[in-house]
């Protein structure tokens, strides 16, 4: 690794933290299971496919538009464990609280989470409480892990994806990165920007009887579609062509990123999924997707070919083809 | 007696008329023996009575053909034999050695004169070429430059051209890019569907009317295609601007002839020369405004007008045709590198153009045309490219085998190989495919045709240019220098300064040591090593990269540093800012909570904030846009007067506070001082800065380089200011002073580098 120190872009989902997963801990914790480098871990006990998951969430504000802290901490890992393409059933829940949290600040935050769960109809089962000096978190860190079982017979990995699938997600995006940070920096658009949080795994259901050859399933959250493409490109040794006009997009979305100068497809979502799909089964699933209440403005964005193999590339409005980078975290202009 | 002799030259000989010019200097000397081209140089024996063999080796350099450059010439006596005659020999691919092609060279006056005289059996042939004039390093395959290493080899000479080509006496003798009508490339006509309506004659034909009625044409030329459209036809120019989506930037002109040229320029003797020159680029000459008929929309709001003089046979005839200025720049879609291949021209211009004009000799490698700006009457190169390309620099001492693969901007690639460095042609940005492949297969060609297999790849410090990453993909050690250091290698290399230099390096932004973004850099080189010794005061980019292409945010960002939050309220500062007050709000907001507002000490943003608050530029449509208009309304002002900018010597590096003469501009505004006036008080405020530093450090010479020292005015004013008081003052003039020539300063950042290295381990 080539830092000293860790910054804050190891945990951006971009180029850094890809350093810090392959090179310390993937080296240091090899095991086969582990190297699906999947959302969640795959794992056969009894005769029985399950998914195993575990996501923290230490977003700042934790009350904002859309939810909170709380929906995120259940639809994240319930969503992870959707991606495998699993029923999510069981959730631990273990909180870290900053000394002076006020108590009625934890009992919604605590409620959201009951709710979400009710919503996902997932359990919370087990869980762990720790209080740290004021200083040593943020108000509030929550860690949640999850179970689901796997009833399909599909292969879905990140290494799936094969030229000549097409690349579908389930509506408009950038909604949750750029509520957050309007939120927490108090910049005010002209209409109020909410998370899409959601919890995934009926959307998925409905995608997986749409379809028997899902060929890929993932959430992008941190890193945007940019990076959750970037990974899937790498990791099937494909290149991922997106067209910049069939991307689904709120306009105060698009307005706030050009304000804030930041690239849409690097902005995380909570409430959006990617699958990748052959050709002749597209049609099928983007219907289903589009019958689901979480997938209205479900829309193709793009196809997967075998030209710039492990590339993620935008062709743009005025033809040209730009390569969408995996984000680094820190965006550093490279133009002059 | 008779006398042997063996002679090796080294230098430009290939491609340049040298072995025909060896085999007739020799024959008129009565001289038997032979010469021939080896993979890196020219090999000769001659044998004949003492006085005619010295008189040819005296001859050999005094007469050599004009396009040639001797650089090594080295000669031995041998034992004489008795073969007869004098021949040129097959070429010989076994030796190694240093190599020098030709560049792509425009056609010459006698091929001018023959393709319009009605006798002449090449007349109106679009290819004419000879010894001296024609296709060279755009065609080139391998080595040595014979006709069956070029594209040209799908063209086996008639019985005529092959005639003249084995006729010592002829002036295409050994000519390797001879053709005619008969037996060499045709010209075509295509119209926008792609189907091929006409051919030769027909075909030019064809051309002539579409341009004539005010239609777009793609015309492939030497090095690559172009987009031409009549200039005088207003309406026709908007059109081609709005296919491009090009609002503003300038379009080069290609004249029929140099008298109409001088009727709607300035033009000086130098300017006229290098207009003529076998290397033909385009020149800027300061606009008459005395041709009426010519569109506004050619160079919008630019004092300047890019000319280039029809510089090939097929150019000449369209040209003369219409015998007006046509509008003649690179065609690419937007962004991406000159397209040079007739198949895909058909796919990525026929949303462009309406039409194209194509030929079947294949452009192995495209050349953009060369940009050549004047400065205190001497030429400054803003884009090297067909003409220059791939003439070298030569080096101090012998450097190992380094590939630099350049920045991300205006990329060019450089290679060593001994005393020699070989710069690509301009390739331009790295943020589309097209581009990076271009990149990628540059770097092999070049690697290929000087034979240098790399030992070590340099690159810039900015982890996310592509060049970064291309660097990490070569299995190769890895050296990488700082953008500022490698602008300010560049020039030393330029100008053969060794190991201690001065230099101010301005320029848009470069990654700097520290993670921020530098670009207003001081730096000294001493045998030690390199120090940045002052730099502007930082202030913030809010939205980073869309603040370098909105000066307008940089504007806001500069008010910020001075007058806080308080420009929200404040009315006089307010009206300044071209934005919604909710917006600059928001932007306050980015600024004082850090979000994706990178810091800077950028000269070159420190242009565009001033060029904004002056309603000079607020949204940038090109590179460098804001910058020129500040520069083009100083031109205006012969104002004497300047704004304070305090340096604090006390701190390392020193800090050059702008505020002050933030606060004074936007008092001058408040008062309805002219634009013209603040924006020359503010160049002589840079040069001013300039002098003070230098001369708190004592030099007695400092280097310009960065991009922002293609402002004419800047360096005229500074070399003024600083050699009165006995400062020299040296800028770039045969290398860009942009990111093209970082590749040049990368070179030499890992020569020291592995040099230190190397001392150290010892
Ligand atoms: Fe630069
Ligand atoms: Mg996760
Ligand atoms: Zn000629
Ligand atoms: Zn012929």
């Amino acid at each position: 690794m080539a830092s000293a120190s860790i910054k804050m872009a190891h945990g951006s989902g971009g180029r850094l933290s890809n350093e810090l997963i392959n090179e310390l801990f993937f080296r240091a914790f090899d095991n086969p299971i582990l190297k699906q480098a999947n959302d969640g871990a795959l794992l056969t006990m009894d005769s029985k496919r399950l998914a195993f998951s575990t996501d923290s969430f230490v977003v700042n504000p934790y009350f904002f538009p859309g939810g909170s802290i709380g929906d995120l901490a259940i639809n994240g890992t319930v969503n992870d464990i959707a991606m495998c393409g699993a029923v999510p059933r069981f959730l631990s829940a273990a909180f870290i609280l900053e000394e002076g949290l006020p108590i009625k600040h934890l009992k919604k935050i605590v409620n959201s989470m009951a709710d979400a769960a009710r919503a996902a109809q997932v359990q919370i089962v087990t869980g762990d409480t720790k209080v740290v000096e004021r200083g040593a978190a943020d108000g509030i860190f929550i860690n949640t892990s999850g179970i689901g079982i796997i009833q399909h017979q599909q292969q879905i990995a990140p290494q799936n994806a094969q030229a000549g699938d097409v690349v579908i997600t389930n509506g408009y995006i950038g909604d949750h990165g750029i509520a957050i940070l309007s939120q927490r920096e108090g910049l005010s658009f002209e209409t109020t920007i909410e998370s899409d949080t959601a919890a995934l795994h009926t959307l998925v259901a409905s995608i997986l009887a749409a379809s028997a050859n899902i060929h890929v399933l993932r959430d992008p959250t941190r890193g945007g579609i940019a990076g959750t493409l970037n990974e899937i490109a790498q990791a099937s040794q494909v290149e991922i062509r997106l067209e910049e006009y069939a991307i689904p997009m709120r306009d105060s979305v698009r307005a706030a990123c050009d304000l804030l100068g930041l690239d849409p497809l690097i902005v995380a979502n909570e409430g959006k999924l990617i699958t990748i799909v052959p050709l002749a089964d597209s049609g099928k699933v983007l219907k289903a997707m589009q019958q689901h209440p979480l997938g209205r403005e479900s829309a193709i964005i793009g196809r997967v070919l075998n030209q710039h193999i492990g590339k993620v590339t935008l062709e743009t409005s005025i033809g040209s083809l730009r390569v969408v980078d995996m984000p680094l975290g820190e965006q550093l202009p490279r133009i002059c | 007696m008779q006398q042997r002799y063996q002679i090796s030259v080294q230098g430009r000989v290939q491609g340049v008329g040298f072995r025909p010019f060896v085999a007739v200097t020799a024959a008129n000397l009565n001289l038997t023996g032979w010469v021939r081209n080896i993979r890196q140089s020219v090999l000769i024996e001659i044998q004949g009575e003492p006085f005619e063999t010295q008189k040819f080796l005296q001859q050999l350099q005094s007469k050599a053909p004009a396009l040639a450059k001797i650089e090594q010439l080295n000669h031995q006596q041998i034992d004489n034999n008795d073969q007869t005659g004098f021949h040129i020999l097959e070429s010989s691919g076994k030796n190694e050695g240093v190599v020098s092609i030709s560049p792509d060279i425009g056609i010459c006056e006698h091929c001018q004169k023959e393709l319009f005289y009605e006798e002449n059996r090449r007349y109106r042939y679009p290819f004419i070429s000879c010894t001296q004039c024609g296709p060279r390093y755009s065609i080139l395959q391998k080595l040595p430059f014979d006709r069956c290493h070029t594209t040209l080899n799908a063209f086996p000479m008639c019985e005529d051209c092959l005639a003249e080509y084995k006729n010592l006496k002829d002036r295409r003798f050994h000519a390797q890019g001879i053709n005619c009508a008969k037996c060499g490339p045709q010209v075509s006509f295509i119209n926008h569907k792609g189907e091929r309506i006409a051919e030769k004659e027909a075909a030019l034909t064809l051309a002539i009317n579409a341009l004539q009625a005010g239609k777009i044409l793609a015309v492939k030329g030497l090095t690559g295609f172009h987009i031409m459209v009549d200039a005088c036809n207003h309406q026709a120019v908007l059109r081609l601007r709005a296919r491009k989506q090009r609002p503003e930037k300038p379009f080069a002109l290609m004249y029929p002839q140099l008298s109409m040229v001088k009727s709607d320029c300035l033009l000086g003797e130098q300017e006229k020369l290098l207009l003529c020159s076998a290397i033909a680029p385009i020149v800027l000459l300061e606009n008459k405004h005395s041709n009426l008929s010519l569109s506004p929309a050619i160079a919008p709001n630019n004092p300047y007008l890019g000319v280039m003089l029809a510089y090939t046979p097929l150019h000449q005839l369209i040209c003369r045709a219409i015998n007006k200025p046509l509008v003649v720049t690179s065609a690419n879609r937007s962004g991406e590198p000159v397209c040079c291949d007739n198949e895909q021209a058909l796919e990525q211009l026929s949303q462009l153009v309406d039409g194209f004009v194509m030929h079947d000799r294949e452009i192995y490698q495209g050349l953009d045309d060369s940009i050549v700006k004047f400065v205190n009457h001497e030429p400054m190169l803003l884009r090297r490219a067909r003409g220059y390309v791939p003439d070298y620099l030569t080096l101090d001492t012998e450097y190992p085998s380094i590939v630099a693969l350049g920045g991300q901007l205006k990329n060019s690639i450089a290679i060593s190989k001994g005393k020699r460095l070989y710069l690509s042609q301009y390739i331009g940005s790295l943020d589309n495919i097209a581009s990076v492949n271009r990149h990628q297969r540059t770097q092999k060609i070049m690697s290929r045709l000087m034979g240098v297999t790399a030992d070590c790849v340099a690159c810039d410090l900015h982890p996310d240019y592509v060049t970064t990453q291309l660097a990490k993909k070569q299995h190769l050690p890895i050296i990488s220098t700082q953008h500022h250091l490698a602008h300010l290698y560049a020039a030393m290399l330029e100008h053969q300064i060794i190991d201690q230099a001065f230099a101010v390096v301005w320029d848009g932004n470069g990654y700097g040591e520290d993670g921020t973004l530098w670009g207003g850099e001081f730096i000294a080189v001493t045998a030690d090593k390199p120090q940045r010794v002052a730099t502007f005061l930082p202030f913030k980019l809010p939205g980073g990269a869309a603040a370098i292409k909105e000066p307008r945010r940089v504007a806001v960002a500069l008010l910020y540093e001075v007058y806080g939050k308080k420009i929200a309220s404040n009315e006089v500062l307010k009206s300044l800012s071209p934005f919604e007050l909710s917006t600059i709000k928001q932007l306050l907001k980015m600024i004082s909570n850090n979000i994706n507002s990178p810091l800077t000490s950028s000269a070159g943003r420190l242009f565009d904030g001033i060029s904004s608050l002056l309603n000079l530029g607020q949204i940038s449509s090109f590179e460098g846009e804001a910058a020129m208009r500040l520069e083009f309304a100083a031109k205006t002002s012969k104002d004497k007067g300047s704004y304070p900018v305090p340096v604090d010597f006390a701190v390392t590096p020193n800090i050059i506070d702008w505020r002050p003469m933030l606060a004074a501009i936007i008092t001058d505004i408040g008062n309805h001082v002219s634009s013209a006036i603040i924006a020359r008080r503010f160049h002589n405020s840079a040069a001013i800065i300039i002098l003070k530093i230098a001369q708190h450090y004592g030099v007695t010479q400092i280097l310009l380089t960065g991009g922002c020292f293609q402002n004419s005015l800047l360096i005229e004013i500074t070399f003024a200011l600083l050699q009165e008081q006995g400062i020299a003052v040296l800028w770039h003039k045969k290398l860009p002073a942009n990111d093209a020539s970082l590749c040049v300063g990368q070179i030499m950042g890992a020569y020291k580098a592995r040099h230190s290295y190397l001392n150290k381990k010892q």
